[in-house]
């Protein structure tokens, strides 16, 4: 199994996990994805987040060595990219994670920064989620069994 | 009406609708459950409360503000991580993990920032 396969899907888990905390948190409105447990969305919002971190920099990292050892082979899997849906991706992830380190390091010493950073947060989640149920649908032929495209080859 | 090659998406969108149902009927159905009247979100509220009258320098001086409310929050928020002593050793762990790598994201996406825009030429003619 490819290693940008495996980091596209752990990222999908750990996106979805992290969308469905953080809407479970955005408001009494959808407070019933978590069965109003906003602590315990507050806990995995902030595990999943940590996480998401590690993979971005893992898939940052391993661009990076991609191009410094000039690796021209096409990764049709990798999160991020330098065009098209990957750079998108990869201009919502940072804009997520400094938004997010904003509220997790200022939450006690600054409202004025934690308001401004939540709002984008906030709003930005409503674009990400909508973006990927858009590129779920523009990509949907990749959801099909693997083993099902063989037998037809055949 | 549906495109054939698309059928994994709407296979997928209804295990996620009868997913929603499920949960919406769970909710509904505990009596123990108190739902809010509150529409907005945390983060309007937040932005409305206190936006409105921040000021740009306000968000390059963390702790000038409401000072007295910080001072009596944090002292609560001490006492509530006595007593959760896991869970505040999961805090202290995951912001300093968040804080190790927030600087190597930022430099790295610089270096893509910079460099991503040149490889397509310089990939091709190699």
């Amino acid at each position: 199994m490819k290693f940008d396969f495996i980091l596209h899907w752990l990222w999908a888990i750990v996106f979805s996990i992290l969308a469905l905390s953080g809407i479970a948190m955005a408001g009494a409105k959808y407070g019933w994805v978590m069965q109003y447990d906003i602590a315990t969305a507050d806990i995995v919002h902030r595990l999943a987040a940590v996480v998401y971190v590690l993979l971005t920099l893992i898939i940052i990292i391993y661009e990076m060595i991609r191009i410094l050892r000039r690796d021209k082979t096409k990764k049709p899997w990798l999160v991020f990219g330098p065009s098209g849906y990957g750079l998108f991706t990869f201009i919502t992830t940072l804009i997520f994670i400094v938004t997010g380190a904003m509220i997790w390091l200022f939450m006690d010493s600054s409202h004025a920064v934690t308001a401004f950073a939540l709002w984008i947060h906030d709003k930005l989640t409503y674009l990400a989620v909508a973006s990927v149920i858009w590129h779920i649908y523009m990509k949907s032929h990749a959801l099909k069994w693997p083993k099902k495209k063989a037998q037809k080859g055949r | 009406m549906f495109n054939k090659q698309k059928r994994p998406f709407w296979q997928l969108s209804s295990v996620f609708a009868v997913l929603v149902i499920l949960v919406l009927a769970l909710s509904w159905s505990n009596p123990s459950e108190k739902v809010s009247q509150m529409d907005a979100s945390m983060a309007d509220m937040m932005s409305n409360e206190v936006l409105g009258y921040t000021t740009i320098p306000d968000l390059f001086n963390p702790g000038t503000m409401e000072s007295t409310e910080v001072l009596s929050s944090n002292g609560g928020h001490a006492g509530h991580h006595d007593q959760a002593g896991r869970l505040y050793a999961i805090h202290l762990i995951t912001t300093a993990l968040l804080v190790f790598m927030l600087p190597i994201i930022i430099a790295g996406a610089l270096f893509l920032a910079i460099v991503w825009p040149k490889p397509v030429k310089w990939r091709n003619s190699k």
